[in-house]
């Protein structure tokens, strides 16, 4: 891996696609948190792409890739999600009508359901600890944020979404 | 929790368009890149003619290439050039044909006596890839060298279509540039390629090297 990601570094774009196409799935997971349907995902995951090979040659620690490949998703999740606030959404019942919404996003919808009830910065916290197993510190380092307050954000979040979890399971059972 | 939040994740299908999605990223930075002469162009420039300390093979050895004017014998070469291919020297030979296409007749000639100092230098001392370490050749060789390098910067920049570096410096950050390019390659000679598994001290001066060569490639991108 060291040796592709400087053989990237020198531009060779063939190194740096088999970097990125073993994070990729990851990278489009964590994208999907944020925007919550496939289209805008694949978007971010294409902008990230090309972001992360213009600029790998400012990487200087190698052994921080995927933290900074993370980094970069979030922030194309979230320039995604600041466009779309300008765009006039359609209906739900509208697109059910045309038949886009129902098989694209069934399998998440739990998911996506219970992440909307947490704030962008909640739902970041969250992914990085217990999806991508990060640690406070690597959380605080990718986030630029103190350590105590990646804590506490992860709390909030967790009772939030402790909360949701039972009231999803009254209605469930 | 951790376990849930696992499992809902990877609950999330992967379209299988993902694959061509990060590979136009990809395409499209890279052609944004290659319409931005940089430093890795660049580079690309003068490892190419580091590298192509050749190897003309027999099927090869009939044709007139230009490349041949400067390189000399087969045989030569491939006792000092481990690494050198017959791609890296069709490359080469490509390259120099275009540049006798941008520089005319008269200057292509300078460029070449220029070119042949050069490489004299990288056939006497030159690793297995052609690469030298500058400080450890004969001072009166070294400075013949540097001299070279210098003559030889306004062409390769003029190659790729942007200004001068002697231009666009003072006289002494001029000097300090092409230091800073036989020191950036000295440092390859004696501690590898791989920056992480340089010593700390070569690493920061390897360092310090390409930021000067990259601090001169904005300064050449904003002219």
């Amino acid at each position: 891996m060291k040796r592709l990601i400087q053989k990237a570094q020198r531009g060779n774009d063939q190194a740096f696609l088999k970097i990125f196409q073993h994070y990729e799935a990851d990278l489009y997971r964590m994208a999907y948190v944020y925007v919550k349907n496939p289209d805008d995902a694949l978007d971010v995951v294409q902008e990230v792409a090309y972001q992360a090979f213009k600029k790998i040659g400012t990487l200087r620690e190698p052994q921080f890739l995927k933290t900074w490949l993370m980094k970069i998703t979030i922030n194309c999740a979230l320039d995604v999600m600041k466009k779309r606030q300008n765009v006039i959404q359609l209906k739900p019942e509208f697109e059910e009508s045309i038949g886009i919404a129902e098989t694209d996003y069934a399998i998440t919808m739990t998911l996506a359901d219970m992440m909307d009830s947490l704030h962008e910065d909640e739902r970041s916290v969250v992914v990085l600890k217990y999806y991508q197993d990060y640690t406070f510190q690597q959380i605080s380092d990718l986030l630029e944020w103190p350590i105590g307050t990646v804590k506490t954000t992860l709390y909030r979040a967790v009772d939030k979404l402790r909360r949701e979890w039972k009231e999803a399971d009254c209605y469930g059972s | 929790m951790d376990r849930e939040m696992k499992r809902m994740l990877a609950d999330i299908e992967i379209p299988s368009e993902l694959r061509e999605r990060s590979r136009k990223g990809v395409k499209r930075a890279k052609q944004e890149m290659r319409r931005e002469p940089g430093f890795i162009r660049r580079r690309l420039m003068t490892v190419g003619i580091a590298a192509a300390l050749l190897i003309p093979t027999g099927a090869f050895a009939y044709q007139s290439l230009l490349a041949d004017e400067l390189y000399g014998s087969f045989d030569e070469m491939k006792v000092h050039i481990v690494s050198a291919t017959l791609e890296k020297y069709l490359l080469l030979d490509a390259k120099l044909n275009q540049a006798k296409g941008v520089l005319g007749e008269a200057e292509y000639k300078e460029f070449e006596r220029g070119l042949s100092a050069f490489t004299d230098t990288r056939i006497a001392y030159g690793n297995t890839n052609g690469n030298v370490d500058y400080e450890a050749i004969p001072k009166a060789e070294r400075a013949e060298v540097k001299q070279a390098l210098a003559d030889l910067q306004p062409y390769f920049d003029q190659l790729n279509d942007q200004p001068a570096a002697r231009d666009v410096l003072t006289a002494d950050e001029y000097d300090a540039y092409i230091e800073a390019l036989m020191r950036e390659e000295s440092i390859r000679v004696r501690a590898g390629e791989y920056v992480e598994d340089m010593p700390d001290e070569l690493r920061q001066s390897y360092e310090e090297a390409i930021a000067i060569i990259r601090e001169v490639d904005r300064k050449q991108q904003q002219n």
